[in-house]
């Protein structure tokens, strides 16, 4: 047995227990902590699986946004010491021993699945000169696919207007935000926050070479508009209504616009000219990071905001 | 132009939702949304009339041929329910206009008919698409959009109807994109044709029963197959009026389209029901469906509730049909998707004219009504028998065409049990008819104010009322556009 395989293997250990844990943790918040280490635990099963890409996507989105989201809902339903509801319905076994029970019907199932290969890799790989651009999941993402990721900045799109219909009259997101923070959360944050925009642009620029591209930027920029709106520094509250909606549109507007580029050039939609593709799928990225960081960055602000926005507890 | 007809079906509803959350006042909104949603109509007919003509439409996006890129393919089967979709969208959104003036913040409104246009767009690219993934993909749009028209109900319960809505469709989805994973980990294809073609000869693998497995459950959770059901009643009682009547009459028929889909185009009818022996999976949860949702919905105090628990019943009759998996089934099922969107949709539509004027749509609520508001009442009364199945009404072709697939195999209990449901449907029907036209109305002062719906709510009602006695008088384009839509998925040669 190697030492690869015994890491493996305490890998995945580790994300079962942490996936079982964070469903029946006996008191909310630990099972919310949990929740967040088994995020950062599965990113690394993707850099073991040799999907980078997915590796920062899980990291930045997974473990950190939405572990901010739903540790920022178990606070203001002030769950932080409050037991597991469910708990008081069901003794503890039996919610273990249902979690065991899914957890090994899926495992059987999944385990039984035979591995198929389709020839789709291998042909991607061929027509990559055709389209322009040396990484194949970009190829597929924003060349042979465009349409479907198109779709899929239009679904973030779906989500910030969903979160913004819902809203109380007159509610400034992030306004409950507003605190001192202590002098060394602020050093941090120094520290943190050019380094991630720097690693944002990065992970943009890299995304037609290699791992990275808009939603990981995107992430990673929301991170750190996060991280701000929890020192008290909300960047969502700096922009005026009207300018964050054409933030939020931005990037599903221009990807559209690239794409009827490419039409008037004589291709069809999303059918980038090889010499002007690198450029064209730069252009479309850049504006999809600002509409992803900016979606994901008010979907944590604006949490909650109906109602108790006031500092110190329910009107 | 018209060669492009395929692809503006789904991109004008998506590109005039962002357009439509700009546009202010409401009032602007709402006339922008009515003339898309009417365009939309227009060209749903023009591809249903071409296809009836010429046969399938095949169209590629983005210049790559179909395995490679996306294509979108449009036969009699999803031809017919793009013009369901689009027809009860042209026709709700114009009485939308009143109706959500009533109830729904003014600052919200241009969000609401963003919202209502995206969902358009999901249910409608569900429909178009040839493609596995490009299915997930808008089944997240119309899933998202659903929720945010839910939540948006005026009372507080509509946050949770719509939460619990969003925790159950969101396992569903998991599954479909799981069931989409393993089928493209066998065949490395996500085009429905193409994964057809190779999925025949592999399913003596496992992963293709598992696939099969993981989609079945995922699509019953949004087509609120029993005992899959328990997001809807709630989802539907508490969204605004003119979301309830949209989304009754079309979510849940995309649905079971996208079932239809999987079934018969890529997994092959002889897999799914000789293999997979599905027939013996559906029909019994179709019965218990029928007889149980019915029974359910005599007992509701809320009449909006009540006509969700009897949609339910609805689901029950269409399942039955695909159940039994001849030609004369499908054929049911399918009549009975336009037939069920045309009757619930004209029900709940009724229901926000009562909603408008009165404020309640509990059962007491409709005293003396038959009075006050007698063409919301007659509307809802021919609607109403409709449900129940009676002669001249398209409820009663869809019962008959249900009851000719189940007699075909010798099951007389079956038959008995759909006519016997059918009386129950008699029995919900009636209390409400029972408290408007043979209870006193209240003699309090509110209750003298009541006075009949504004005619923008009660043209676009009637409108769908007229559809319901005119292709129950005259079925013969239904039942052919059925007919062959059926005939198309079982692939037998006309």
């Amino acid at each position: 047995m190697t030492l690869e395989m015994l890491f493996d293997m305490a890998l995945v250990g580790a994300v079962v227990v942490a996936a079982a844990y964070a469903i029946n943790a006996p008191v909310l918040i630990a099972g919310v902590f949990v929740y967040i280490v088994f995020g950062v635990l599965l990113s690394l099963v993707w850099v073991r699986l040799g999907a980078p890409d997915l590796a920062i996507a899980e990291a930045a989105i997974g473990a950190g946004i939405t572990g901010a989201i739903v540790l920022d809902a178990a606070r203001q339903m002030g769950m932080e010491r409050r037991r597991n509801p469910r708990l008081r319905r069901w003794p503890g076994w039996l919610s273990w021993a249902a979690t065991a029970a899914v957890g090994v019907i899926f495992a059987g199932v999944f385990l039984t699945v035979s591995e198929g290969r389709g020839d789709l890799p291998q042909r991607v790989q061929a027509e990559l000169p055709r389209v322009g651009v040396e990484n194949e999941v970009t190829a597929v993402l924003l060349s042979y696919r465009g349409y479907d990721t198109w779709f899929e900045v239009g679904v973030l799109l779906v989500a910030a207007l969903g979160v913004l219909a819902l809203r109380a009259p007159g509610e400034s997101p992030a306004r409950r935000f507003r605190w001192d923070p202590p002098a060394v959360a602020d050093g941090a944050a120094d520290m943190l926050v050019p380094g991630g925009i720097l690693m944002a642009g990065y992970l943009l620029w890299q995304g037609s070479r290699g791992p990275g591209g808009a939603f990981q930027a995107g992430a990673v920029l929301a991170a750190i508009a996060v991280l701000l709106t929890l020192l008290g520094r909300p960047p969502i509250a700096r922009v005026s209504d009207r300018a964050r909606d054409a933030l939020l549109v931005v990037g599903f507007a221009d990807f559209l616009l690239v794409g009827l580029v490419a039409v008037t050039l004589g291709g069809a939609l999303f059918e980038y000219p090889p010499a002007w593709a690198a450029p064209m799928i730069l252009v479309i990225e850049s504006a999809v990071a600002v509409s992803v960081a900016v979606t994901l960055s008010l979907l944590f602000a604006a949490g909650g905001a109906a109602g108790d926005a006031s500092e110190g507890g329910v009107p | 132009m018209t060669a492009h007809l395929p692809v503006l079906q789904v991109v004008i509803p998506l590109m005039a939702a962002a357009v439509c959350a700009a546009l202010r006042p409401a009032r602007v909104a709402w006339a922008f949304a009515v003339l898309v949603s009417w365009t939309v109509f227009v060209i749903a007919v023009l591809l249903l009339r071409e296809v009836l003509a010429g046969g399938t439409i095949s169209y590629e996006i983005g210049g790559w041929a179909a395995p490679w890129g996306i294509e979108y393919r449009i036969d009699v089967v999803n031809a017919f329910v793009l013009l369901i979709v689009s027809t009860v969208g042209a026709v709700v959104l114009p009485y939308a206009g009143d109706s959500v003036e009533r109830e729904i913040r003014r600052d919200q409104i241009p969000l609401f008919y963003t919202a209502f246009l995206l969902c358009l767009t999901g249910l409608l690219g569900i429909t178009i698409t040839g493609d596995v993934f490009n299915v997930f993909v808008f089944l997240e749009i119309s899933s998202l959009s659903t929720y945010t028209l839910v939540a948006m109900g005026r009372e507080r319960g509509a946050l949770t109807a719509a939460f619990r809505y969003l925790v159950m469709g969101s396992v569903g989805a998991t599954f479909i994109v799981i069931g989409i994973g393993l089928l493209y980990s066998v065949t490395g294809t996500l085009n429905m044709v193409d994964l057809g073609l190779r999925l025949s000869e592999l399913t003596a693998t496992r992963t293709v029963p598992v696939a099969f497995a993981f989609l079945t459950v995922g699509i019953s959770l949004k087509l609120a197959l029993f005992p899959l059901h328990l997001w809807l009643p709630n989802a539907y009682a508490y969204a605004p009026s003119a979301a309830t009547a949209f989304i009754a009459a079309t979510a849940t028929k995309v649905a079971v389209y996208m079932l239809l889909r999987f079934f018969f185009t890529v997994f092959g009818a002889t897999f799914s029901f000789d293999t997979m022996q599905l027939g013996f999976v559906l029909l019994p949860l179709a019965l218990v469906a029928i007889f149980s949702m019915s029974l359910v919905a005599i007992f509701q105090v809320n009449v909006k509730r009540m006509l969700a628990y009897s949609s339910l019943a609805q689901i029950g009759y269409i399942t039955l049909g695909i159940s039994i998996g001849t030609v004369t089934g499908l054929t049911a099922g399918i009549l009975h998707l336009f037939n069920h969107a045309m009757m619930k949709a004209a029900l709940f539509m009724a229901l926000g004219c009562v909603i408008y004027r009165v404020g309640s749509i509990r059962i007491e609520a409709f005293h003396g009504l038959g009075k006050r508001m007698p063409l919301t009442m007659a509307a809802f009364v021919v609607a109403g028998l409709s449900l129940v199945g009676v002669p001249l009404t398209v409820g009663f072709i869809s019962k008959w065409y249900l009851i000719l697939a189940v007699l075909e195999q010798g099951w007389w209990p079956v038959a008995a049990l759909v006519l016997f449901t059918s009386l129950m449907a008699l029995v919900y029907i009636w209390r409400v008819v029972e408290a408007a036209y043979f209870h006193p109305s209240p003699t309090d002062e509110v209750a003298a104010a009541v006075r009949e719906a504004p005619l923008s709510l009660l043209i676009p009602t009637w409108i769908l009322v007229v559809v319901n006695v005119y292709f129950g008088v005259d079925a013969t384009l239904t039942v052919e556009v059925a007919g062959r839509a059926a005939e198309a998925l079982l692939g037998v040669p006309r």
